[in-house]
This record gives C-alpha cells, sequence and structure tokens, in this order.
C-alpha cells in the first residue's frame, strides 16, 4: 500500500460527507445558514487540497509493506462484536449482554485462565448494574424481548 | 474574618471532614473511570444532597468537583486515556513519561500540580471573590466570541508538525458542532431525520469515544503484552529541578485556570489545553513537549483545577455559573434555600465559608487521597491489556449512556472511537476536535449575539477594553507559532546555505 | 483499588436494604454518609404505613422523566414535588434526567414507553408543540395524555441598570423595536412572553436569543442586553446586588419571595398573565384511574402548605390544575401556542 493511499480515501469519504451536509443547507432559516456555509466553504477547499496532494505524492512513492491487513483482521471483527454487543443490549437487557460480550470479548483476545474470565465478566457486570441502578439511579436498558 | 473561623469550626468537624473525604474518594474514581466524568459525578450526586445540611452538602459536591477534575489524570498517564477531557495534554505527556519508566514521578508531578492549582484557586475564591466578580461582569458576548476563538488558536501550536491536517480537522470539528438547533430559529440543522440530533452532538460522548477507544484498538494489535515492558511505574520521587523549575509555570497556569474558569464559556478542559500550550511558548526546550515534558504535565494540571474554585466566583458572588458544574451547584444551592448572590455572603455566612474554607482543605486532602490512588493505579500495568480493553469498552459504554441516559449517545461514543483510530493512524490530530467541539457552539452563539447587538457597526466591539486585549493576545497567538516556523525554516536555510 | 470503593458503596447501599426501605434514593444519602440533622420529615423514608396503602400505585416503582438535566429549574421543581408525592402514593418515584434537544428526546422516550402508568414525564408550555417548532420530533400533541399542572412560574422583567429604564412606562417607551430583548432559549416561554407582552402594550423590541437565563442576566448586569425575563430564582440575585432593575412580575398577583414587584397587570394591562406552567403528561392510553390518582397525590401535596413554602424558597410558584380542567387547559395551551409560534415563526 502506498503511504498517500489513506489520505486519498479519507478525503474522498470527507467530499461525500461535505456533500450530504450541503445538500441540507437550503432548508436552514437564513439568518443561521452564513456560519455554517462558510465553514462548510474552507472544509471542501483543504479537503480537495488534500485529495490533490495526497493523489500527486502517491505517483511518486513507492510501495510499502505495512501490518495494515493483519491489524485489521483483528480490529474489525472486535467492531463486529462492540456493534453487536449494542444492539443487544436494547433487545436482551444490559446485563445478559454486557456477561456475553465480556466473555466472547476475552476469549477473542484469548485470556488462557476461564475461570478468572467468567468471574471477572459476571463480577464485573453486576457490580456495575447493581451501582448504577440502586445506589445512582439510573435505569439502565432492560431488554425489549425479554 | 470571624466567619472564617466559623468556616474552619465548622469543616473540621469529624462528619464533614469524613464528606470530604468520601467525595473525594468517589470523585478521584469517576474521573479515574474513562466514560465517566466531573460533571457526571456532580450531577448523579446532587439529588443525595437534597436532604442533606447546605454546608454539608455543598462540601461534598465541591470534593466530587475537585477529585474528578483531578483523578482524569491518573489513567491519563498510567494508559494514555485521559479520564476526562481536561487531561488530554496530560496524556501526551504522561505516556511518553511511563515508557520511559518514569511513570511514578509523573504521577506525583499530576498529584502536587492539581493540588497546588486547586488550593490558590480556592484561596482567590477566598480572598478576592467580589473582586474578580467584576471581571466576569466584563465578560460580555463580544469577549466570549473573542475567548472561543482564542480557544481555537491553540490548534495552530499543537498541530505544529502537520498544520494542514490540524487545521482542517478544526475546520471540520466547527462545522460538525453546528449539528442541531441553530442559536437564533431553533432550527435543527443536519439532522439527517434523526431527532436525537435537534440538540446537536453531545460533546461528552464524543470525547469519551475519541479518547478511550483508540487506545483500546491499539491495545488490540498486541493483546497479550502488559502496558508497559518492565510493568512497573519506578519511584514516585520528584526530582528537585521538578519544583525549582516550575514554579512559575504552576503560578501562570494557575491563575490562566482562574480566569478561564471565571468566564463562563470555557472550563477546566479548555484550561488544560490553554495552559499547556502556554507553557509550550514558555518553554526553553520546547521539543520536550510530547515526548515527555513535566513542564506540560505541571501546567495542564494546575490549569484545569484551577478552573474548580475560579468558576465558583461568579456563581457565589452574582449567580452566574462558570462551568458546567457549577450550573449544577446553583441548582443544589436553590433547592437548599441558599441563593448565590450578594445577599449570601451576609445571610448564609456559616455555609458559604465552610464550603471555601472546605474546598481549600478538600484540594489539601486530595493530595494524600490522590497518592493512594496513584499508588493502588499503579496496578494497572500488570494487567493484560486482553481485560483492559475490555474493561474499558464496558466502562465507556455505560459510562456514556448515563451521561444522557439514552443509546443514541452510546452509538455516537462508538463511531466516534472510530473514527478517532482512523485519524490517529494516519496522523490527523485529534485534540482540534475536542477543542472545535467544546468552543464552537459557543463561538457561533456569541458570535450571533454580537452582530445583533452591534448591527451594521461591528467595529464598536472594539472600544470595549476587554475585548480588544482578547483580540490582541488571540493575534499574537496566531502569529507566534507561524512566527517560529518561519523562523525556524529561515535558520535551517542559512546553515543549509552555509 | 476499584473494587474496594465500589465495595464501599455496596456496603452503604446494603445497610438500605436491610432498614427495608429499599433502593430509595433519597434515603440513600443519610445512609451514605450517616448525618446528624438532616430534616427529619425528608429523611423518613416510607417505610410507614403509607396514606394510601391500597391504591394502584402502593409499592410499585413510577419513572419520571425529566427532560432536562439534574438542578436545574426543572429538575429542582420536580424533586421536590415527587418526594411529597412519594408519601401520598406509598411507592418509590424515580427522576430520570434525559437530556439533549431542547427536551425533545426525553418527551419522544416517554411517547415510546408502556403507558400502563408506570412512567411519567415532566411537561411545560411548548412541549406539546414540539413536532411544530422542531424538525424530525416523533411525537405530537396525540402522544401524551395531560395529567395535571402543579406549577406556574411567573417572570420578572428586569432593565439593565445603563438603559435608564426605572419603570413600565419607561419600559414601554423604549419599545421602538431596536431595544434589545433578551431572550433565554430560541422558541421557549421567553419568546411567547414577549410576543404577549408586546401584543398587550403595542410596544416592539428586538429579539436577542441566548442559550440560557444565566447569560440573559449577565448581559443586563453588564448593559449589553437592555430586557429580560428571567424567572425568580434567577433574577432575585441581580436585584439584590443592584445590578439590575425589576420592572414588573408576569403573574396575576404579587409573589411572597419579592413582594416588592408590582405586576404588569396592576400597572395598567388589566389581565396580563403570563406564566411558565409545570406540568406532568403520561403516554397517551395510559389507564385513566391511574392518571387520576396520580394527579390527585399531585393535587394533595399541593394543597400542603409546608410545600408551598419550601416551593417557594426555591423559586417554584405552586399552582395546581387537576386532572379534568387540565384537560381542557392542555389542549387550549397547545392551540394558543400554535397560533403564536405560526404568526411569528418567519420573524
Amino acid at each position: 500500500m502506498k503511504k498517500s493511499f489513506p489520505d486519498m480515501i479519507i478525503s474522498i469519504v470527507l467530499l461525500a460527507f461535505l456533500t450530504s451536509m450541503a445538500v441540507q443547507v437550503p432548508a436552514i432559516p437564513d439568518v443561521s445558514k452564513g456560519y455554517p456555509i462558510f465553514l462548510l466553504g474552507i472544509s471542501y477547499l483543504m479537503t480537495i487540497v488534500l485529495l490533490l496532494k495526497s493523489v500527486s505524492r502517491m505517483k511518486l512513492e513507492e510501495k510499502q509493506e505495512t501490518k495494515v491487513v493483519e491489524q485489521a483482521k483483528v480490529i474489525i471483527p472486535y467492531c463486529g462484536l462492540i456493534t453487536v454487543y449494542l444492539f443487544m443490549m436494547t433487545k436482551i437487557g444490559y446485563v445478559v449482554s454486557t456477561i456475553a460480550f465480556m466473555i466472547i470479548s476475552l476469549l477473542y483476545l484469548r485470556l488462557k485462565n476461564k475461570v478468572l474470565m467468567v468471574i471477572l465478566s459476571v463480577v464485573t457486570t453486576a457490580l456495575i448494574y447493581f451501582v448504577f441502578t440502586n445506589f445512582l439511579v439510573v435505569i439502565l436498558p432492560r431488554g425489549s424481548w425479554l | 474574618m470571624e466567619n472564617i473561623l466559623i468556616g474552619f469550626a465548622n469543616v473540621l468537624q469529624p462528619m464533614n471532614l469524613l464528606i470530604c473525604l468520601g467525595g473525594l474518594f468517589v470523585g478521584v474514581l469517576f474521573g479515574a473511570l474513562p466514560g465517566f466524568s466531573a460533571t457526571m459525578a456532580v450531577a448523579i450526586f446532587v439529588p443525595f444532597t437534597y436532604v442533606m445540611e447546605p454546608g454539608a452538602a455543598l462540601l461534598l459536591l465541591s470534593a466530587l468537583y475537585c477529585g474528578g477534575v483531578y483523578g482524569g489524570s491518573i489513567p491519563a498517564v498510567l494508559v494514555g486515556i485521559p479520564g476526562t477531557p481536561a487531561s488530554a495534554p496530560t496524556a501526551w505527556e504522561g505516556k511518553a513519561l511511563v515508557k520511559k519508566g518514569e511513570g511514578g514521578r509523573a504521577l506525583h508531578l499530576v498529584t502536587l500540580a492539581s493540588c497546588f492549582g486547586g488550593f490558590w484557586s480556592s484561596i482567590a475564591l477566598l480572598v478576592c471573590a467580589p473582586l474578580l466578580a467584576k471581571i466576569a461582569k466584563m465578560v460580555g458576548q463580544p469577549e466570549q466570541m473573542f475567548v472561543a476563538i482564542f480557544g481555537l488558536s491553540v490548534v495552530v501550536m499543537l498541530a505544529q508538525d502537520n498544520l494542514f491536517k490540524g487545521c482542517m480537522v478544526a475546520f471540520i470539528s466547527l462545522l460538525l458542532a453546528t449539528f442541531g438547533q441553530d442559536p437564533v430559529e431553533g432550527f435543527p440543522r443536519f439532522t439527517y431525520g434523526f431527532s436525537e440530533l435537534t440538540g446537536g452532538f453531545s460533546v461528552v460522548p464524543v470525547l469519551i469515544g475519541l479518547f478511550s477507544l483508540p487506545e483500546v484498538f491499539k491495545m488490540l494489535e498486541d493483546p497479550f503484552g502488559k502496558m508497559t515492558e518492565s510493568g512497573k511505574v519506578g519511584s514516585m520521587k520528584l526530582r528537585a529541578t521538578d519544583i525549582t523549575n516550575n514554579i512559575g509555570n504552576a503560578i501562570r497556569s494557575t491563575i490562566w485556570g482562574v480566569v478561564i474558569g471565571i468566564i463562563p464559556a470555557a472550563g477546566p478542559d479548555i484550561a488544560a489545553f490553554l495552559c499547556y500550550n502556554e507553557a509550550k511558548k514558555a518553554s526553553k526546550h520546547p521539543e520536550e513537549f510530547g515526548n515527555g515534558s513535566p513542564d506540560g504535565i505541571v501546567a495542564a494540571e494546575s490549569g484545569n483545577n484551577g478552573v474548580t474554585g475560579g468558576s465558583l466566583i461568579p456563581l457565589l458572588t452574582l449567580g452566574i455559573p462558570g462551568s458546567a458544574p457549577a450550573a449544577i451547584f446553583l441548582g443544589a444551592m436553590i433547592i437548599h434555600g441558599v441563593r448565590p448572590g450578594p445577599t449570601l455572603f451576609t445571610q448564609h455566612a456559616d455555609t458559604v465559608y465552610t464550603m471555601i474554607i472546605g474546598f481549600a482543605l478538600i484540594n489539601l486532602l486530595m493530595y494524600f487521597v490522590g497518592m493512594f490512588f496513584c499508588k493502588c493505579g499503579s496496578l494497572i500495568l500488570i494487567i493484560p491489556k486482553s481485560i483492559l480493553a475490555t474493561v474499558i469498552v464496558v466502562l465507556a459504554t455505560v459510562g456514556t449512556f448515563a451521561t444522557n441516559k439514552n443509546m443514541f449517545d452510546v452509538w455516537v461514543m462508538f463511531a466516534a472511537g472510530v473514527i478517532g483510530y482512523i485519524m490517529e493512524r494516519n496522523k490527523f490530530p485529534t485534540a482540534p476536535v475536542a477543542l472545535a467541539l467544546l468552543l464552537g457552539t459557543t463561538m457561533e452563539k456569541s458570535m450571533s449575539l454580537t452582530r445583533t447587538m452591534y448591527e451594521g457597526e461591528l467595529h464598536m466591539v472594539l472600544t470595549r477594553p476587554l475585548a480588544l486585549a482578547l483580540l490582541l493576545l488571540t493575534v499574537f497567538s496566531f502569529a507566534f507559532p507561524l512566527i517560529k516556523i518561519w523562523r525556524t525554516n529561515q535558520k535551517e536555510k542559512l546553515r543549509s546555505n552555509d | 483499588m476499584k473494587k474496594k470503593s465500589l465495595a464501599l458503596l455496596m456496603a452503604a447501599a446494603m445497610v438500605l436494604g436491610l432498614a427495608g426501605c429499599g433502593a430509595k434514593e433519597e434515603a440513600a444519602a443519610p445512609a451514605e454518609t450517616p448525618k446528624t440533622e438532616a430534616p427529619a420529615e425528608k429523611t423518613e423514608a416510607p417505610a410507614a404505613p403509607a396514606a394510601n396503602a391500597d391504591g394502584f400505585y402502593a409499592g410499585k416503582t413510577v419513572e419520571m422523566i425529566v427532560p432536562w438535566g439534574a438542578g436545574g429549574g426543572a429538575d429542582v421543581a420536580c424533586r421536590l414535588i415527587c418526594a411529597e408525592m412519594e408519601k401520598e402514593l406509598g411507592c418509590t418515584i424515580v427522576i430520570n434526567n434525559v437530556t439533549g434537544g431542547g427536551g425533545s428526546i426525553g418527551l419522544a422516550q416517554l411517547a415510546e414507553a408502556n403507558a400502563d402508568g408506570m412512567t411519567y414525564a415532566y411537561f411545560a408550555n411548548t412541549d406539546s408543540n414540539g413536532d411544530i417548532m422542531l424538525q424530525g420530533v416523533p411525537y405530537n400533541k396525540d402522544s401524551f395524555a395531560p395529567v395535571c399542572k402543579f406549577a406556574a412560574d411567573p417572570h420578572i422583567i428586569l432593565a439593565s441598570n445603563a438603559s435608564g429604564i426605572t419603570d413600565l412606562k419607561g419600559l414601554i417607551d423604549a419599545g421602538d423595536g431596536k431595544t434589545l430583548w433578551g431572550i433565554g432559549g430560541a422558541w421557549t416561554h421567553w419568546d411567547f412572553l414577549k410576543l404577549e407582552f408586546q401584543d398587550a402594550t403595542g410596544a416592539s423590541y428586538k429579539r436577542m436569543v441566548y442559550d440560557g437565563g444565566a447569560s440573559v442576566i449577565t448581559d443586563i448586569m453588564n448593559g449589553d442586553c437592555t430586557v429580560g425575563t428571567p424567572f425568580v430564582s434567577e433574577a432575585l440575585a441581580a436585584i439584590d446586588a443592584g445590578e439590575a432593575v425589576a420592572i414588573a412580575i408576569t403573574s396575576a398577583e404579587r409573589i411572597d419571595a419579592c413582594p416588592d414587584i408590582p405586576t404588569v397587570a396592576e400597572l395598567g394591562y388589566e389581565g396580563f398573565e403570563s406564566t411558565m406552567w409545570r406540568g406532568f403528561v403520561a403516554p397517551a392510553g395510559t389507564p385513566e384511574d391511574a392518571m387520576r390518582e396520580f394527579a390527585d397525590a399531585a393535587g394533595a401535596v399541593c394543597a400542603k402548605a409546608e410545600f408551598v413554602a419550601a416551593a417557594a424558597e426555591a423559586g417554584v410558584t405552586v399552582d395546581y390544575t387537576g386532572f379534568d380542567d387540565f384537560q381542557t387547559f392542555y389542549a387550549e395551551n397547545h392551540e394558543s401556542v400554535k397560533a403564536y409560534f405560526e404568526a411569528n415563526k418567519d420573524m
């Protein structure tokens, strides 16, 4: 992968994002339009400069070896795990989903001591749940499937 | 004087001392856990104080507030995750010091500087509150606008190595800060159809995600390793030069902290960034910043704790809260029938002096509580990263949820974390995001109000002395790093010519 | 170290459990930090037989959503009345501060909640028009079942010292469309009060929108803003300090907290009254019996002299409207707010 490649991708994504915002601008009342338009203009300009810079640099750069692929193989599934965790929280409730998340996460990160794993997950979750619901009076998600 | 003595007598009652200590323990814990903050500690405990005596209630809240602002720095040093945004500068320096095996020294510096800042800010509160309150009265909308711009100028200095990307991040983050209701009509901008975005992004979840999750992802790159190779924090002892070199730095940062505290638009986080920035400018070794500079830690910590006392000055004298936690104090005081304002010091003298004396004492006690936490906290370094990573995700989730009690914020936190990680990997600085989100809304609001005030004659803003001073400061602050960059370039050119 | 402190918290909570008052927050504080002289009436947990032991709510836990932050005006008012209502109903009321979106996030959460009478929310003047005033709000007037109103807080009209305005006449004379009138938040009750005042007096002022009452008061003190209409609890500090001039109060009658301030009505605009009311709503479809019991409990609390006094101290003016009357009040209020908004949204 070339060194400036990520910059190029990032600036393209940003351009798409800025455009999605620009589409919404006409609906804003006139009094409060100016400031976001000003920022939007500068952001567009800088993103385009970044894009051009990265493209022109990329032509000169050699391909270099990085560990991105291997690291992505660890990190992307973990992000998926967090997404599932957050999604399930509203479905099966805070306690169950957190215990499940902790066990799976520790398994995934290859913690060897299985007893510690279960105890840690259950105790941490129970402690958080207890302190939050009873003591700090925060109602944690109960779960709509239960 | 008599009132001060009564205050002392009240504070020294065993029960009140216990409240201070208990509040400090809980506060430091809240500050230290990623996803929990000083504001949250105060907000969550306000209901408890409703049944207490006013004096004791305010002591508890003060202890929570001071402890929370300080506590954020412990994980900042140890794991590089600032427990609260105000500790972000500490995290940069602290992490580098831990790598050098000087974590203990860093923690001791943090604790000492925090107590210094906090203690002298409470003295400022005690001695010259009425005088300093005059500053608060001078701060109108134009001044707030310049303070915000001044705060943003820090970006230029912080992102010196990568000025273009830093500024780009700052502008796009300012744009993110315009999400939600506009300041004049209340029209919800850029909501993408989400009603949750009506009020814009809540800053706290974004910052929790931005500062804690990237560290988690970095841990995943090598889940079996310990936090440091040695697994030790090293000696807690300070060097004599640590103190002698930093006295001036600490005093300057505390003064900045108190002043930032008085100004309603900015809180501990801005103070930490600004003081760090000022210390870097004043330092003889600016190149050390980012590679474990004790000066940076001292500046950030005495600055953010200096805010604690400062933010109470306009609150007690005029009923104007100088920071988010101070706004919660206001509610607590009202429910106790202790109404802030000029009558406070006459009608409720015992309560208010108990609080102020307690505030000073709390900052002294904080040294001992802090050192205790630092000693225990050092154990974090021997916990395997797999456990640490998991626990941080769980804590960040529950902390974010508890802040506003809605799942949307948790998703925002997660997204901010992923984006933050991508940014860090590609050398986009994340600090400008924090600054822009914290200051963006204030800036737009005060700008539009200033425009309403001086419709068509905007130059009249310059007739306000404080606004003019702030404007000059801002210009200097933007120009200084640029001149410095230009100069070093010139020198290099000369050198290469030789 | 985490464990240790958490264990402490747990131990404290356990003491509560043993004391037989469950997870009641009001009781939690004294247990955590045992105190010497807490006001006796407040610390008493409802272990004593409840006033309404056989009612629908006896022994249950009700969630009260306050769509504003802890320590704010809405929160303070709600906590004061709920603490008393717990005794009336014999239940536990958990206050849940769901902040953000100008109150719309908390109310959206209520609109989605089960209509079983176990969830209520704090509600004020302009909330039923959320869908008209804010884009993307998922609820409308009919998502809620109005329960009761428990307070109506008047505003104090303040003028800055620098303006030279000292009475209502001076204020009206200054109403040339250029004088700055501070608003504590776009399309909150502040805006409607300004419109009502302009309608009544024929004067007109320039709208200046702030992000909260505190900022308006600061700017009135330093003279940047000429007029503002903070609530009583916010305004008194500035008035006592002589940093601002109190012109009039917008309630129908003078109030005890500041008996010297005349009402707008007695200064020649008879019938002028503009207050921000505070009430409760439930999700639409909640059983009427449950809501009636809840409303009656609020009514019983509002009839107590001690409560009225304590509320006044905190800047809350008690003004109760029961279940039946509140139904019509809610509908009328909705229409009048809507009419004002539609007529003025293009300002």
